[in-house]
């Protein structure tokens, strides 16, 4: 079945200027992905998998090319249409979960829905909780919790304000082979049932066996996928 | 410790620059603080122990009466640097007849010590060379003239015993005089020679200067006459200790060493020491300001420790798992910290007290008589260095603390706890991760909070009451009369003399009754008299104040007998008596026969019991030789402390019309003339009087010195000013400090949080949003400091004017500007340090 295209990368380059040079991070890459799409981006260390997931995020700028997600043109975004399509469209999560600190775990969880000053129906955000073994969690700050636990709460907070695309940055990297497992089940279960691209980056070639699509990238460019 | 960790301390030092100046310089301002405190301290002190010194009636550490062997002894003491002595031989009578003279034989330092060297011609030398004081002169009816020329008048003195004859040359004295003086009650005349002339400003005893070979002629006499002159003569000795440490205290050594008993009261020991004289109310000022100081530092300090601390946590995290025990990383975090302690502290002692000299000085002397000069002190640089090392360790305690517990495995942020929380599903979290980013170090919050509490709170207390004085009305209740006049040891020693102290004689008085716009004038004058206390009377002052010794004034019978102060007033003196007990005929007073008492100076007098009661008869015994008994008309309030004589007779001063006293006493002079002027006439007195005081300072008459409404109004608008300019200044470095407080936890707060501020950005949370909530933070911060402050402010100086001061020269006012301008420079900091940080780490980005 012929997928809605959400992200389209095309022919993306980008480099930094370093004391000794320019440095190509990213060389040509062209890429689409689908709504509703669960894809995995893999590669060897500095490959430029990270790179290309922040560009995608909007949370970069691309150097050449065009990347438009949802029919909008990021890269010609400036820094604050960034932020702003950040904040409609993106959800990110981080290896190392980067959940605010001062913030319990529901009001992690809430945030992005009062940005983007979305309705908070709690019977939804209970159920969830309660799916993710996080219900006794709720008033807990981040600092009290496990590692799985927090991963967990990132992802809730990913999902919950519906973006158009998620984005997770090695989201297994720190966890345990059993908080791994599920927090892949999870993301996979979104991208089914809430029809979200999900395009999540890891080294574990384990993982992508649950993936519609496993794109290589190697040396700045997509070899595979 | 190990070598390698031993340079751990000094390559952070050089690698994080930015850490270490900022570092060096929050010691510094701490240690130059130090520095202008006590420096300030130190100036005031030595000012006043110079003031203490140059006016005590004696310049020795110690007079001791002692034997001749005594004094060999006491010379050969190791505690003893200098030594003088003097010979009393002989007394005569002044020739006013108010008191005796003591002819005595000194050395030459003893001279000057006692304050007997002369300040015209020369000390004697021959047989009957003599030197007198400036008063014995003038009671001669003489007065010697700076430059006058050719040939010499013939004065009398009272007496018929003084002559004189006036050389050309200034300083060349050469009076001839016949002097009668009594040697063991017999009397002798002999025609001296007057050489030298000492100013009598405040000496204990009114002398006459012999020379060392007039007063062992005299010994010889009585040695013909089969008399001992030990028994006859007395000697003095001044000594002068190799330390000034306590003086009290190395005379009592000096005593036991040597087996000298000194008696009771006839010894003098000149204890300049200021800390003897301090009260619990001024160590306890002086400890809360030094409280204060340390503070401020502390909190500059412990900021910027704690603000590095955080971030290096991992690196002593990781020191820890290589196995360096905590004991060793608390000695890198300690030697990090003093070798930037004395990089700092060196220049700051110098740089502090050159800021200090050249400018307090000029700050101190406002409002004060004293002379502050700046001052060398050792000490000021020992205290200030001690000090700004104890707030550096206690500053840097929680730093240690948390270098050495950092944990090997987790990289723990350090955030404070939060305690249980409610969450409410209403409330925006951007404000709530405002609020509980304020509230997670509460330590930090109470810095900057009371650190800016504080500064309002004394710049609201010491600008209400400085404007709140109000100078006329102060100066109403200090002074009874518009122009007093009097030699300037009435103004200044607590412990003049009441027979020898300088007088103002009726010829000073008519220089001032030339000036126009005299509305009223009168003077006072005293004399020391002897009367016998009734038997009621003894009980009475016993019962105040303790056994009355009779035996040291002889009995008789059952009665006391007693020296007490009698006054000699004019009319506008004796208007200022406030009857307590009996009524004030002024006519009948005024006529003679009655005289006017205090009653007993007690605390515990609180009925105003007196010695005598109105209607009771006193005998009284005048210096002059007469005798006269008075009716008590009426017990009086004390004479206002303006126009008092210094000291007070503890079983009450006594009062007569002064055509009595002057009658009784054979004596004409004041110690004390004050005048009421019209208004409108103040600004030509206050000029005029300058020139007068000045032209008879030149006759050789002393200083006469003046108090009036105007001069003491200025002193005390300087001392009001001063007080603003101390409270602003004080109030300012706090604000400073807490300003400066709060932009470090900012500072901190914000670069300590990057990561999730980063996360906010890259959830969408614009910019503008992100410093709008740390603008919000920040306001809770100024909130949490000025908000309290201005309302123990409102309701601490009220109380403080109204119940604590509670004089009727001081009101209390509110003055809103300073409200206002606190608000204001909150705001302006809630902004600008967020907006600052953030435009910063964003230009760096950018860079």
């Amino acid at each position: 079945m012929e997928r809605e295209i959400v992200v389209d990368v095309q022919n993306v380059s980008k480099f930094y200027d370093n004391p000794s040079g320019k440095v190509r991070v990213l060389d040509h890459v062209n890429m689409r992905i689908g709504k509703g799409e669960f894809a995995a981006i893999v590669g060897d260390s500095g490959s430029g998998k990270t790179t290309l997931l922040n560009l995608v995020g909007g949370m970069d700028s691309v150097s050449e090319g065009t990347i438009h997600i949802a029919g909008e043109a990021i890269s010609d975004f400036d820094d604050r249409k960034r932020t702003l399509f950040r904040r409609r469209q993106v959800g990110f999560i981080f290896q190392d979960y980067n959940l605010i600190h001062e913030l319990t775990v529901y009001e992690n969880i809430i945030l992005p829905l009062q940005l983007k000053k979305k309705k908070i129906v709690e019977d939804t955000i209970d159920e969830y909780l309660e799916m993710l073994r996080l219900k006794e969690k709720k008033n807990v700050f981040p600092m009290q919790l496990s590692g799985g636990e927090q991963q967990r709460t990132a992802v809730l907070r990913a999902l919950l304000c519906e973006p158009d695309i998620i984005l997770a940055d090695e989201p297994t990297g720190n966890l345990d082979s059993v908080n791994t497992q599920v927090v892949v089940k999870l993301l996979r279960h979104f991208s089914t049932s809430m029809n979200r691209a999900i395009l999540f980056v890891t080294h574990n070639r384990e993982l992508t066996k649950c993936c519609d699509r496993v794109i290589t990238v190697k040396d700045g460019r997509i070899i595979g996928g | 410790m190990i070598s390698v960790l031993w340079k751990i301390p000094y390559r952070k030092a050089v690698r994080e620059k930015g850490r270490s100046i900022c570092i060096i310089a929050a010691v510094f301002f701490t240690t130059v603080l130090f520095v202008a405190f006590f420096s300030a301290l130190f100036f005031v002190m030595d000012a006043a122990e110079e003031m203490m010194r140059t006016t005590s009636p004696v310049l020795a550490d110690a007079i001791l009466p002692v034997s001749e062997d005594e004094y060999e002894r006491i010379s050969q003491n190791k505690h003893v640097s200098e030594t003088g002595v003097g010979t009393r031989f002989a007394i005569m009578q002044e020739p006013s007849g108010a008191g005796g003279i003591q002819l005595f034989a000194f050395d030459e330092k003893m001279a000057q010590w006692m304050r007997y060297y002369p300040i015209k011609g020369r000390t004697p030398k021959g047989d009957n060379e003599i030197v007198v004081s400036d008063q014995y002169l003038k009671e001669c009816g003489l007065v010697f003239e700076t430059g006058r020329t050719g040939g010499g008048q013939i004065v009398s003195g009272p007496d018929g015993t003084c002559a004189q004859e006036v050389q050309e040359s200034d300083n060349d004295i050469k009076i001839q005089t016949e002097l009668t003086y009594y040697v063991e009650d017999e009397a002798y005349t002999d025609t001296f020679t007057i050489v030298g002339i000492y100013e009598m400003s405040g000496q204990p005893l009114h002398v006459v200067w012999t020379s060392d070979a007039f007063c062992q002629k005299i010994c010889r006499q009585l040695v013909k006459q089969g008399k001992n002159p030990e028994d006859v003569t007395y000697r003095m000795m001044g000594v002068m200790f190799s330390s000034r440490a306590n003086i009290r205290r190395l005379v009592s050594m000096l005593t036991a060493e040597e087996g000298i008993e000194l008696e009771e009261g006839g010894f003098f020991i000149n204890d300049f020491s200021l800390f003897e004289g301090m009260g619990i109310g001024t160590w306890a000022a002086f400890l809360l300001l030094l409280s204060l100081i340390m503070m401020v530092g502390y909190l500059f300090i412990s900021n910027i420790f704690q603000i590095f601390a955080i971030k290096e946590v991992r690196f002593y995290g990781k020191l820890s798992t290589g196995g360096v025990t905590r004991k060793e990383i608390k000695r890198i975090v300690r030697r990090g910290n003093a070798l930037l302690f004395y990089i700092a502290v060196i220049p700051a002692l110098a740089a502090g007290y050159f800021i200090s000299a050249a400018v307090l000085p000029g700050i101190l002397n406002v409002g004060t008589t004293l002379q502050i000069q700046r001052s060398g002190n050792v000490m000021i640089f020992v205290m200030a260095l001690t000090f700004s090392y104890l707030t550096v360790k206690i500053s840097g305690g929680k730093t240690v603390k948390m270098a050495k517990n950092a944990s090997p495995i987790e990289r723990k942020k350090h955030i404070g706890s939060f305690g249980k929380v409610r969450t409410a599903q209403d409330k925006d979290c951007l404000t709530k991760f405002a609020l509980r980013s304020f509230l997670s170090d509460k330590t930090k919050v109470m810095k900057v909070c009371v650190s800016i509490s504080l500064s309002f709170m004394l710049a609201s207390a010491f600008y209400t009451v400085a404007e709140g004085f109000d100078v006329e009305e102060y100066v109403k209740g200090e002074l009874d009369a518009d122009y007093i006049f009097a030699k300037e040891p009435v103004f200044t020693n607590p412990n003049l003399n009441p027979v020898s102290y300088a007088r103002v004689s009726e010829e000073e008085m008519m220089r001032y009754r030339t000036l126009p716009g005299i509305k009223e004038e009168g003077g006072a004058a005293m004399s020391l008299v002897n009367i016998r206390l009734p038997e009621e009377g003894v009980e009475r002052f016993s019962r105040i104040n303790g056994e009355y010794d009779k035996d040291e004034f002889g009995s008789s019978g059952s009665s006391g007998e007693a020296w007490v102060h009698l006054y000699g007033l004019d009319e506008m003196m004796l208007q200022k008596l406030v009857p307590i007990r009996g009524e004030i005929d002024w006519e009948r007073f005024s006529s003679g026969g009655y005289v006017l008492l205090n009653p007993i100076y007690g605390d515990d007098n609180i009925e105003n019991e007196a010695c005598y009661n109105p209607g009771d008869k006193v005998t009284v015994h005048f210096r002059s030789g007469e005798e006269g008994e008075y009716t008590v008309m009426a017990i009086v309030d004390r004479m206002p402390l303006s126009l008092a004589f210094p000291q007070i007779s503890l079983e009450g001063d006594m009062y007569l019309p002064m055509k009595t006293w002057r009658k009784m006493e054979k004596r004409t002079d004041y110690y004390l003339y004050a005048f009421d002027v019209e208004a409108g006439f103040h600004e030509a007195w206050d000029t005029a009087l300058e020139s007068v005081a000045d032209a008879l300072k030149e006759t050789g008459s002393g200083r006469t010195a003046y108090r009036s409404a105007r001069t003491e109004a200025g002193r005390v608008r300087e001392y009001t000013d001063g007080l603003k300019l101390a409270g602003f200044v004080l109030s300012g470095v706090l604000l400073v400090m807490g300003m400066l407080n709060f932009v470090n936890c900012t500072v901190s707060g914000i670069y300590d949080r990057s990561k999730e501020l980063a996360v906010l950005h890259s959830m969408g949370v614009e910019e503008w949003e992100i410093r709008k909530n740390l603008i919000k933070e920040g306001m809770l911060y100024m909130a949490g400091g000025i908000v309290p402050g201005m309302v123990l402010a409102f309701f601490g100086v009220y109380f403080l004017i109204e119940k604590v001061l509670a004089q009727p020269y001081i009101t209390y006012h509110s003055y809103t500007f300073i409200y206002v301008l606190y608000a204001v420079l909150g705001c302006v900091a809630a902004v600008l340090a967020p907006w600052g940080v953030r435009r910063r780490m964003e230009l760096k980005e950018i860079g």
